[in-house]
């Protein structure tokens, strides 16, 4: 079935609300509508298959674009708007996209795009010259065609373009409203980008069930406090770095939530001291820690809430429908404790990356996704994350994983968040450099190289410790180890060039 | 103390001293998202030495504005 018609399909005639943002709301036959103007004057111009790119940000134009663009049975390639022209420009190109429909405070970002660009303003000058389409027999585009392109996270300059057909992300759906138990009385308070596969299967999930969604649109996450009060808000989800801004700069965990079911936690390892935090402080809410990648759809396991002090540090099990196993190097599961890749197969699973035949094959064997993170798997089958393939670090001949010694420096006291990247090092192959961020402006750093001594074995022992403002975070809100490298690269080779 | 404000300005937004003004809001200026903002409150309050309570972080939407918001705080500018 067509992913837009499955999403409405029971909810585009209730005469309830379907977004809410500060100013305005949108109920449900009005969202359909737009969506379904917006379907028609694509699919008048472009052809089935055709990839019609959108720029915005959380909107109500987002939305009617993207399910707009979908139902017609083109192809909706979800762009990032903090990207830079440059990036942008790399991004339509590659992709071949034969549109942009962009939002207006967006168009000069598009200057020296050659496509087709359509503003926000043209579409609402559209006026139905038939009554609004409708595609009630003859949908255009379903089942395994595609239907969407997202970006992955990573640095801009290896970014794949994910290939999702509409079964993928109904499945994915599906699955989604199983475990979280959602309904049309859910609301979702919204502060992830709707580009990103995480925030994506909010919309998803929420639409096909008749609920809700708030789209926060402050300069600050920390209006959320008051906000999911405000509007009634029963669910709220974000990534680590969400949660890390919130518990050290707000009252977020201070405050008696009304109506406030459950929060979902994905998109990296959130350190289990805020996880505990917050489910002391707020224990009539259900956390959900999950995990997932865009190449999935978004969603790949979940830990129940139940479980959550118990098996704290695990990302769960699989998620119905999804089968997920932890291999070694010659494709047997790994014995328990031991680390190996985590491979996942469902019908979740991407069609593959868009122009890029190798990248794909590396990915997908067999009918599994292989999903370049290294975990482990206990006695009750729950999985833990090691770390990243390829962020494992060699030095002195011992595969180290930079989260392992993460997880123990934030335990530091006045310590708020880590990173440790590898540094090419003559003698150990690489070194390990941590990047800090501390409380206060006292310099914690040979308290900290004294704490990691007592606590590290000495092949864990960063070589260097910076202490840094903040952490630099890519637009999937993950810290980007890459910057971390270069800057590692010329602050410390430089350094000890003379040296050595 | 105007100086150490517009320096802030400089090295988190990459932008010319005569670029700034009153009227530089995050409403007119693309780069200037949440992410930046918060940089942008961590570092007041280290150079500064304050503590910026939530209602101020989010009324702080221009240069003018902040200049006010900082005076507040004891901050003279």
């Amino acid at each position: 079935m067509n992913l837009t018609k499955w999403l409405f399909i029971s909810s585009k005639y209730l005469n309830k609300e379907a977004i809410l943002t500060n100013s305005e709301t949108l109920m449900y036959p009005q969202i359909f509508n737009y969506a379904n103007k917006i379907s028609f004057f694509i699919a008048s111009k472009f052809e089935k298959g055709n990839i019609i790119a959108i720029l915005s940000h959380n909107s109500f134009f987002f939305i009617a674009s993207y399910l707009g663009v979908v139902k017609s049975g083109c192809i909706a390639f979800l762009l990032d708007p903090k990207s830079s022209k440059e990036e942008l420009e790399q991004y339509i190109s590659k992709s071949g996209a034969n549109c942009i429909l962009s939002e207006n405070r967006l168009l000069t970002k598009l200057k020296n795009t050659q496509n087709n660009v359509i503003s926000e303003t043209t579409i609402s000058l559209i006026t139905e010259e038939k009554p609004i389409f409708d595609f009630t027999d003859k949908y255009i585009g379903e089942g395994d065609s595609p239907a969407v392109i997202m970006l992955t996270s990573g640095s801009s300059s290896n970014k794949k373009m994910v290939l999702l057909s509409h079964k993928n992300i109904i499945s994915n759906t599906k699955s989604i409203i199983n475990y979280l138990k959602l309904n049309e009385n859910d609301r979702i308070c919204v502060v992830l980008p709707f580009h990103y596969c995480y925030g994506t299967s909010l919309l998803h999930s929420h639409i096909h069930v008749g609920g809700s969604l708030f789209l926060h649109n402050s300069i600050f996450i920390g209006t959320v406090t008051k906000e999911i009060n405000e509007y009634n808000c029963t669910g709220f989800a974000g990534v680590p770095t969400t949660f890390f801004i919130l518990q050290n700069k707000t009252k977020f965990l201070d405050n008696k939530y009304i109506d406030l079911r459950y929060i979902t936690q994905a998109g990296g390892k959130l350190a289990s001291s805020i996880l505990k935090k917050i489910k002391i402080k707020i224990p009539y809410v259900d956390i959900y820690v999950m995990y997932g990648q865009t190449e999935a759809s978004a969603r790949l396991s979940y830990l129940p809430p139940e479980l959550l002090l118990k098996k704290i540090d695990s990302i769960g099990k699989g998620i119905p429908g999804v089968e997920l196993k932890v291999i070694d190097d010659n494709n047997k599961p790994v014995d328990i404790g031991s680390v190996g890749e985590l491979i996942a197969k469902g019908e979740n699973i991407m069609l593959g990356y868009l122009n890029d035949e190798k990248a794909t094959k590396q990915k997908l064997k067999n009918g599994f996704l292989h999903t370049g993170d290294l975990a482990k798997v206990d006695r009750d089958g729950f999985i833990y994350i090691i770390g990243r393939k390829d962020d494992l670090i060699k030095t002195a001949g011992h595969r180290v994983s930079p989260y392992e010694i993460e997880s123990i420096i934030i335990t530091f006291p006045g310590v708020i968040a880590c990173a440790i990247v590898g540094l090419e090092d003559n003698l150990l192959g690489e070194s390990l450099v941590a990047y800090v961020v501390i409380k206060s402006d006292y310099d914690l750093k040979e308290e900290i190289f004294k704490m990691c001594k007592k606590k590290l074995v000495s092949y864990k022992q960063p070589k260097h410790i910076k202490i840094i403002k903040s952490l630099p975070i890519n637009s999937n809100m993950k810290v980007d180890r890459n910057i971390l490298k270069e800057k590692a690269r010329q602050e410390f080779i430089r350094n000890e060039s003379g040296l050595l | 103390m105007l100086d150490k404000l517009i320096k802030i300005f400089i090295e988190l937004f990459g932008l010319e001293r005569d670029e700034i003004n009153h009227d530089l809001s995050y409403h007119n200026y693309d780069q200037w998202d949440s992410l930046k903002h918060l940089n942008l409150v961590q570092r007041l309050e280290d150079v500064f030495d304050i503590e910026i309570e939530m209602d101020d972080i989010i009324a702080m939407e221009s240069f003018g504005v902040i200049i006010k918001i900082l005076n507040k705080y004891g901050v003279e500018i």
